[in-house]
């Protein structure tokens, strides 16, 4: 180690962070958070497809509301490309940390990726969806919760990959 | 790893601080919320109205039409207006109104309402590429005359309305109905 990573070791331990954990576990994270979401949109009667069809709105404007199959994938795989791209910067900025920690800077983490969607990112780029998690806010925020609280298995996959205990 | 508990829970804090804040914040606009007025009624009642039009219609849409994307779009017309129905209900409950039967006040609105219910008449009788070729252009005028109105009817309102909040929220998704029919008609359905 150079002598700035001696004096911060951190950074020189940044390339060993659980990358491949974290993306792991935010694809996981990210299917459960969306397995649920469907589950409650079929629930409240806007049709377990609602969810897809929103992020899909990204792309396809209010036409994915109507759109078929392909519009489900492609909603499918930028919710799933943004869940597993969160987990790694997860992984990259918490490390490799007990798995009560993982699972409270996860909750954090969660809260953090709900403000910037809600509040930054969806209405500049997705209105279709942004109206629309307007008429169920808390809901809303329970799925990032949801999906920031999984990240409890960073740690967990981490020494099942490696084998440490 | 210290830190980052330090970290961890310093976050968790702070976020929970801000929600609270939120909380309590909408609690005391809660507290300073308009009282109802006649004027709540009417706009309610009209919305109950027209989300019981678009229902049926989205309905007969589902039924009549053979393409699939305008059968999604009378489904999607279904469940929005099925879920803005349930929330108009419920504040009516809050508020402790009845919605009625809103009556026409000028001999203009008294016409709308007729060219709607011969409109919804007429696509009882089509079906196919008739039924489209009928159901879209109406709905993108019907979801215009809606939005007109209740944009005329948040206008009215005081800012703390209950009623005018629910518009605004309820607003961007006829416009995203407005929109979708517009779509179809120009792709030709």
């Amino acid at each position: 180690m150079g002598t700035y990573t001696h004096a911060h070791p951190g950074l020189a331990n940044i390339r060993h962070r659980p990358y491949g954990a974290g993306a792991l576990a935010g694809l996981i994270a990210g299917i459960v958070m969306i397995v649920i979401s469907m589950i409650v949109a079929a629930s409240t009667g806007a049709g377990a497809t609602m969810p897809l069809r929103g992020i899909a709105a990204a792309l396809y404007g209010v036409d994915a509301l109507v759109g078929g199959g392909g519009i489900l994938l492609v909603g499918l795989m930028i919710h799933l490309a943004f869940s597993v791209v969160a987990g790694l910067v997860f992984a990259g900025i918490v490390g490799n940390v007990r798995t009560g920690v993982a699972f409270g800077a996860g909750i954090a983490y969660g809260i953090i990726i709900w403000a910037v969607n809600t509040f930054g990112i969806l209405p500049a780029t997705n209105p279709t969806l942004s109206a629309r998690s307007a008429l169920m806010p808390g809901a809303w925020f329970v799925f990032h919760l949801i999906y920031g609280g999984m990240l409890f298995l960073v740690p967990i996959l981490h020494r099942a990959h490696t084998g440490e205990r | 790893m210290r830190a980052v508990s330090i970290v961890s829970a310093g976050l968790i804090c702070g976020c929970t601080f801000l929600l609270l804040a939120r909380v309590s914040l909408s609690q005391g606009m809660a507290n300073r919320i308009a009282e109802p007025t006649g004027m709540d009624q009417q706009i309610l009642s009209k919305m109950h109205q027209v989300n019981q039009m678009e229902i049926n219609v989205g309905k007969l849409a589902e039924q009549k039409s053979d393409d699939p994307e305008v059968k999604r779009y009378g489904r999607r017309l279904v469940r929005d207006h099925e879920m803005a129905d349930r929330k108009v209900t419920m504040l009516a409950k809050q508020l402790n109104l009845i919605l009625m039967t809103p009556q026409s006040q000028t001999p203009e609105e008294q016409q709308k309402m007729q060219m709607q219910m011969q409109m919804v008449d007429k696509l009882k009788t089509l079906s196919g590429k008739d039924f489209d070729n009928t159901f879209l252009p109406a709905m993108v005028q019907g979801h215009a005359e809606a939005i007109s109105m209740l944009k005329g009817a948040e206008g009215k309102l005081p800012e703390q309305s209950p009623v005018r909040m629910l518009i605004s929220k309820l607003l961007p998704i006829l416009q995203q109905h407005q929109q979708l029919a517009e779509d179809l008609q120009k792709q030709g359905r």
